[in-house]
Parts: C-alpha cells; sequence; structure tokens
C-alpha cells in the first residue's frame, strides 16, 4: 500500500516537476525498509552520498537508523499481538493459533515474534 | 474456533484498520528521526539544502516558497501536473469529488500530495523528493 503510493506519488510529482522545469533535475531518493525492519547498507549509503552526509558520519547514521527501524517495528507488532490477544482470550482461552508467517500467538497471555 | 492468516506486510500496512495509527505514527517517528540525523550530518560546505516540512506541509506549501516558485511557476506547474494526475486512477473514494469537477479534482489533487521530505540544491539546479517506504 505505501509503496502503490510513493510509485504514485512519484510519478505524479517528479512526472509534473521534469515537464515544467526543464533546466532542473528532479529525483526520488526512496529509503527503503522491509516488512521485517530490515535496511540495505549499501542502498542506504548510496542514498546518503547524494544528500551530501559527511563519510564519517554515515556509519553512526546507518547504526542509529537501524536501532530505531527495529524499536519502532518492535512497538508496530507488539500493538498488533495486543490487539489479537484481547481477541483469542475472549474466544479461545489458553488456545495457540498460528497468525502468520513469523508469529504465533498464545491465547493465555504469552506472546513471541520469531524470525 | 478463528484460524488466523496475516503476513507482516499486512501488520505493517497502514492499509490494515485497525494497525493504521500505529503504523502511520511509526513512519513518522522513523523519518522524522532520519531526516534530522541527516540534517546534523550535512558536509559544512554543502549547498544542498533539506527543507523542512512541517505537518500541513505539502506541494501547495512548497510552491509558496520562493525558492521553489524560481523553479517553475504555480501556474506551469499546475498545468503539467493536471496532464500526468489526469492518466492516474481515481479511487473509488475519491469519485464523488472527481464527479464535481474533474479539472479542479486533479489539479487539487497534486497540490495536497505530501512528500516525505524534500531537498534542493540551487547551484546546481537539483531536487531531491525523499521517501521512506
Amino acid at each position: 500500500m505505501k509503496e502503490a503510493g510513493a510509485n504514485e506519488q512519484h510519478k505524479s510529482i517528479i512526472g509534473a516537476l521534469r515537464a515544467a522545469a526543464l533546466r532542473w533535475e528532479f529525483e526520488q531518493i526512496n529509503f527503503v525498509m522491509d516488512n521485517c525492519g530490515s535496511v540495505v547498507e549499501s542502498d542506504f549509503y548510496t542514498e546518503l552520498k547524494k544528500l551530501d552526509v559527511e563519510e564519517k558520519k554515515k556509519d553512526r547514521l546507518f547504526a542509529d537508523h537501524v536501532t530505531q527501524v527495529c524499536e519502532v517495528h518492535n512497538r508496530v507488532i507488539v500493538s498488533f499481538l495486543q490487539q489479537v490477544q484481547r481477541f483469542v482470550r475472549a474466544t479461545t482461552e489458553g488456545l495457540r493459533e498460528n497468525i502468520g508467517h513469523n508469529v504465533d500467538v498464545w491465547g493465555d497471555g504469552e506472546s513471541n515474534t520469531r524470525s | 474456533m478463528p484460524v488466523w492468516r496475516l503476513k507482516h506486510s499486512h501488520i505493517n500496512s497502514a492499509g490494515c484498520k485497525g494497525m493504521a495509527t500505529i503504523v502511520t505514527a511509526a513512519h513518522h517517528s522513523i523519518w522524522r528521526h532520519l531526516y534530522d540525523s541527516m540534517h546534523a550530518t550535512q558536509k559544512p560546505k554543502s549547498k544542498l539544502k533539506i527543507v523542512t516540512l512541517d505537518k500541513e506541509g505539502n506541494m501547495s506549501t512548497l510552491w509558496r516558497r520562493e525558492e521553489f516558485l524560481r523553479i517553475c511557476s504555480k501556474k506551469d506547474l499546475a498545468e503539467k501536473a493536471q496532464d500526468i494526475e489526469g492518466t492516474m486512477i481515481v479511487k473509488k473514494s475519491q469519485e464523488t469529488r472527481y464527479n464535481l469537477d474533474p479539472v479542479s479534482f486533479f489539479v487539487n489533487r497534486f497540490w495536497s500530495r505530501r512528500p516525505d521530505g524534500v531537498t534542493i540544491n540551487k547551484a546546481l539546479q537539483i531536487v531531491f523528493i525523499l521517501e521512506l517506504k
């Protein structure tokens, strides 16, 4: 959904700008995270270079970014599990259900994620 | 007994009604952190300016700024945007507004687009539109 939106936005904004201002260059830079929160280091560094980030600071910036992504991703998963557990407790107390590729939920209050 | 079949991509999607608020907040949180970090670690002599976008920031508010009006006029950009927006799908949720006035709809949809970030290098005449996906 986010990707489709970003692609549409790219087509509209970059397309219109390129047509309206022929002497300027326009480019979309995408910082991509996958659904499990991973970031491709080489891609990330390529984008940072375009944005004139100091070379000696890029490793630290990357580490901070990945930490931030993981923490926020964890909050999203916890929120999801809390919502599911509320439902599971109400319907199948004590039963364990698989809810996707990587996430299991226990109806008795325990939760776990594995990748 | 319920059978759950949900993928990570669904959990992480703002398209999932139950997760929309937290996923959107997560996106903003990561982006704000990255944007501020890039701002703080730019080369001192860089001519590239990272534009601060506030919560209401969109293409319309960007094109009120002098530096963007120098790239092209709002009128020229609206004309080109209308042509491109006209080739793109009108979502079900947008049909009522579209049916009222198709031309205004396309132009307004363009001006309301919100890039995550924008940088401008006046010396090299380059604009980067930034997205976190």
